[in-house]
């Protein structure tokens, strides 16, 4: 055998070995909670074109058009649910795509899952989702009536609503110049809509709230750069509607979008808004220590307050080290939906007679180390004095930005530096920052009270 | 005026060349009839002194050495030295030229090209690539290469001992180049190794008997061979270099790497600076073209139609197999064009550049961590020897060897689409038991010490 090809088989073999150790073992005989899931990125098609958005931006790159195929993605999807069944494999699913139910393929593929892996195992699916479906009555009953089967089943689907509130809409448009690719369902709302600036309206949000309530979904906006100085007021109306809707009031999950285009003055009201939402916080729970830690560590503090305060089981809280993403429409996996670009992917499954019978590495050091890399020692963070506190860059965005995944963007870092001083601030202004840091560990403490330092001086 | 490198960097390469006749079984750049019009591209842009003022422009005064890089850098030694003096008015600190050089070319372009420098008391340093007698060299170069090299090596000290040099030095050093076969020839005949020592050894004699001129002198023992890197290794290729330098050092023939670990651990108390133990590329020396490069590595990717060529395989030789085209095909060149070959005017990218290559050179702890992982992997795999299970130092060891030792962000970026990730195929040759032996062999010192 040629050098060449014993390279390629030892690269084979390795990720094989990589892989059999973690995800796949924890998939059959459970265990590390970080190994469990498995991520199926259907493709980059979406209905709205959200100007943050990765996808709006590189899809091409991240999704080439011959991993679009509709029906290779469905053949192959079905190979390797029979793979996870032959080999008793259990994985949590999510899945992701530009938004799946503006497409045909997103209902087969939820329908696929529920036929094959069902009876072979309960678990859950997660689908992030826009809702637009609630526009049009024939999608909503279709997804309601997959939500109610799945449940049946014991495969229950939960939706995460991917909107950004009514004050921030603006930055996530339609794509009506691309109604042919999105079937019928564009056709509805031109009909239905004709002012295109006003898609999104209270029935668009009642409906949504009304879902949310009944199946117990969260909501995870984005903070944009773009829309930061509405985002008091917009806080504000996700507290009424979750009220009007009886939803308990920490069901959002705050996230900043981590791209490089925050302006200094945009950095400064993202300040402002955090000090705003502790305000908002510590008056809900009146003014009570014991409450408001509650809030923060055991209702997840709207996330944005919580992620510096607590620690994740891995080296960055995102999930590119919890996950294997999975692109069907060649059966790739990728570092994560945001970076599966071709040099960084990481395997193929081999196909032979319509099974699936081994590994290809493509780019087994690539998924290795960012399986295992610790955020504090990426170039810059390693000597940053918020290290410990620090949310992290987006690795996908990081790479958009400096051409490197594991370089920090000096402007998210600006963006983070920013979040810490605005705590420090205001809970030095309420007088609780010591009682807050009560239940952190000392890195995170000393991190706190050293800019602390900082700031007074 | 982007005048961003001159705070940074002393150094650069140029491309001042872009067609080479040979075609070493080796060589990174796959050959192609499209490399001669960027070969003539290059010529224009030194006759017409345009990449000079582009320098100038890039680095101000601060410009102290140049190096010669592309393809063969003597046959474009002419136009270069018509440029001399006005080098000199641009950089008026210069004080060094470098090249490397098959030393297969006509010896006059070198001879040429030394009498332009006199007059300016300019340093010439030439690298002599030769891999060993003819049973190697020939092999991994063309027929007769061996003894053209020598020919023409001792043309030129001949030519130097009729001549005033005044205050400039010329230097010779040796660049020995192995692959995994030439390796392997040399385990199954371990007195291929004392031939090749002998060899060196003789010719190095020859020079201190020819050379008559105290300008001119060469860096004696230079001659030991470095891997062909970072290549396509296995395990097994490890197993053997392990064997190799085993013999090597029984036959008294002392690895370039051995001084490369001996360096780490003789300037361990300044670990902390990490671009001392890093290559230049970005660090202290840029390549340059009509773009930044991070060093010479990247030159030709920058050609839409030679790339577009090189893809299709319409090289001018059937058999590609020497050259890794693979990593072409994988969409790294895309990441390398689109973010590590930057336009000199364009002073946000060209920022944006720096910083990220600053990442590079001044942390460690990233690349360690990395390299750990990838080490641990390996072992589980059984693909590094058993030792890399139990022994912790020797993993630390191994990723800090790998890091200084081999630090070559180009090659990372080429294979692992990453500058802080190097390929496997690194650990794989030093992690098979090659590591244990020039450990050996550097406590032997630090005993007689």
């Amino acid at each position: 055998m040629g050098s060449a090809l014993k390279y390629k088989e030892e690269n084979d073999k390795l990720i094989e070995s990589f892989l059999g150790r973690t995800f796949f073992k924890v998939w059959k005989d459970g265990g590390n909670p970080n190994f469990q899931s498995l991520e199926i990125m259907v493709n980059a098609y979406c209905n709205m074109s959200c100007q943050y958005c990765y996808l709006n931006r590189y899809q091409q790159q991240l999704f080439p058009d011959d991993s679009c195929d509709r029906d290779k993605i469905m053949r192959n999807l079905a190979i390797f649910f029979d793979w996870l069944i032959e080999n008793d494999y259990k994985p949590k699913i999510e899945l992701f795509s530009g938004e799946l139910f503006s497409q045909e393929i997103g209902f087969q593929i939820l329908e696929m899952i529920l036929y094959k892996l069902a009876p072979h195992y309960s678990s859950s699916v997660v689908v992030p989702t826009n809702f637009s479906f609630v526009l049009d009555r024939n999608r909503y009953d279709r997804v309601i009536d997959i939500l109610e089967r799945s449940r049946k089943v014991g495969f229950p689907i939960y939706l995460s609503a991917s909107f950004d509130g009514k004050y921030c809409e603006d930055q996530r448009p339609f794509k009506f110049q691309e109604i042919g690719k999105y079937e019928d369902y564009g056709r509805i709302w031109k009909w239905k809509y004709n002012d295109k600036k006003n898609l999104k309206d209270d029935y668009f949000y009642n409906e949504a709230f009304k879902l949310a309530k009944k199946y117990g979904f969260g909501f995870h906006p984005m903070i944009y750069s773009k829309n930061i100085e509405k985002w008091k007021d917009n806080f504000l109306w996700f507290q009424d509607m979750l009220k009007k809707y009886d939803i308990p009031f920490h069901s959002v999950y705050l996230l900043e979008v981590r791209n490089v285009e925050w302006s200094a003055k945009q950095i400064y009201e993202f300040g402002e808004f955090i000090k705003f939402l502790i305000d908002w916080s510590w008056k809900f729970v009146g003014y009570d220590i014991g409450r408001y830690r509650d809030f923060l560590f055991k209702l997840k503090g709207f996330n944005i307050l919580s992620s510096p305060l607590t620690r994740v089981g891995r080296g960055i809280g995102c999930s590119v080290q919890s996950s294997i993403y999975l692109r069907p429409g060649d059966l790739t996996i990728g570092p994560c939906h945001r970076q599966c670009y071709k040099h960084l992917n990481s395997a193929r499954f081999k196909v032979e007679e319509g099974k699936i019978v081994g590994l290809e590495a493509l780019n087994p050091e690539y998924l290795i180390v960012q399986t295992s890399f610790q955020a504090v020692n990426q170039p810059y963070c390693y000597t940053c004095p918020i290290k410990y506190v620090c949310s992290f860059g987006c690795l996908g965005s990081q790479y958009e930005a400096t051409g490197d995944n594991f370089t920090p963007i000096p402007t998210v870092c600006a963006l983070e530096h920013m979040k810490i001083r605005a705590m420090i601030e205001k809970y030095e202004e309420i007088g609780i920052l010591g009682q807050v840091l009560e239940n952190t560990s000392k890195e995170k403490r000393d991190s706190f009270m050293l800019l602390r330092e900082v700031l007074r001086r | 005026m982007n005048m961003y490198l001159n705070k940074v960097s002393p150094a650069v390469e140029i491309m001042s060349a872009g067609f080479c006749p040979h075609n070493c079984s080796y060589c990174y750049i796959p050959k192609s009839p499209l490399l001669e019009s960027v070969h003539r591209e290059i010529i224009e842009y030194i006759k017409d002194g345009s990449i000079f003022r582009r320098l100038k422009n890039a680095y101000g005064d601060s410009l102290e050495h140049i190096g010669l890089w592309g393809t063969e850098p003597t046959i474009t030694l002419d136009y270069i030295g018509e440029q001399i003096p006005y080098m000199v008015e641009l950089f008026p600190n210069l004080k060094s030229i470098d090249f490397s050089t098959s030393m297969i070319t006509n010896p006059d372009f070198t001879c040429r090209f030394i009498d332009k420098l006199v007059p300016f008391g300019i340093d010439l340093n030439i690298q002599v690539s030769l891999d060993g007698p003819e049973w190697i060299t020939d092999i991994n170069r063309e027929a007769g290469a061996t003894e053209k090299v020598i020919e023409n090596l001792f043309y030129i000290v001949e030519y130097l001992n009729k001549k005033s040099l005044s205050d400039t030095n010329i230097t010779f050093r040796w660049k020995a180049t192995h692959s995994i076969e030439n390796i392997r020839e040399q385990i199954e005949n371990p007195r291929l190794i004392t031939e090749y020592v002998d060899f060196f050894k003789g010719l190095e004699q020859r020079f201190k008997d020819t050379n008559k001129n105290r300008n001119v002198g060469m860096l004696y023992g230079s001659y030991s061979p470095t891997l062909v890197l970072p290549g396509k290794y296995t395990s097994e290729d490890g197993k053997d270099f392990a064997r190799y330098i085993n013999l090597c050092h029984r036959s008294g023939l002392c690895t370039t790497y051995c001084g490369r670990l001996s360096r780490l651990v003789t300037f361990s108390p300044v670990l902390y600076k990490r671009r001392q133990f890093t290559c230049s590329a970005a660090d202290s020396n840029f390549g340059f073209s009509k773009f930044i490069h991070m060093c010479h590595r990247t030159y030709f990717l920058s050609y839409d139609n030679y790339i577009e060529a090189v893809l299709k395989n319409e090289t001018s030789v059937k058999d590609v197999d020497n050259w890794d085209v693979t990593v072409f095909e994988k969409g790294h060149l895309g990441n390398i064009r689109r973010n590590f070959i930057v336009d000199p005017n364009n002073e946000f990218e060209t920022i944006r550049f720096l910083y990220t290559m600053r990442g590079y050179h001044d942390y460690w702890a990233f690349d360690l961590n990395a390299l750990l992982a990838m080490i641990v992997e390996l072992a589980e795999a059984d693909q590094l020897h058993p030792e890399y299970k139990k022994n912790k130092d020797l993993c630390v060891l191994l990723a800090g060897f790998v890091l200084s030792a081999l630090s070559c962000p180009a090659e990372n970026l080429m294979n692992t689409g990453n500058i802080h990730i190097p390929p496997f195929s690194s650990l794989r040759m030093f992690g098979n038991g090659a590591i244990q032996e020039i450990l050996k062999e550097e406590a032997k010192k630090w005993d007689q010490r």
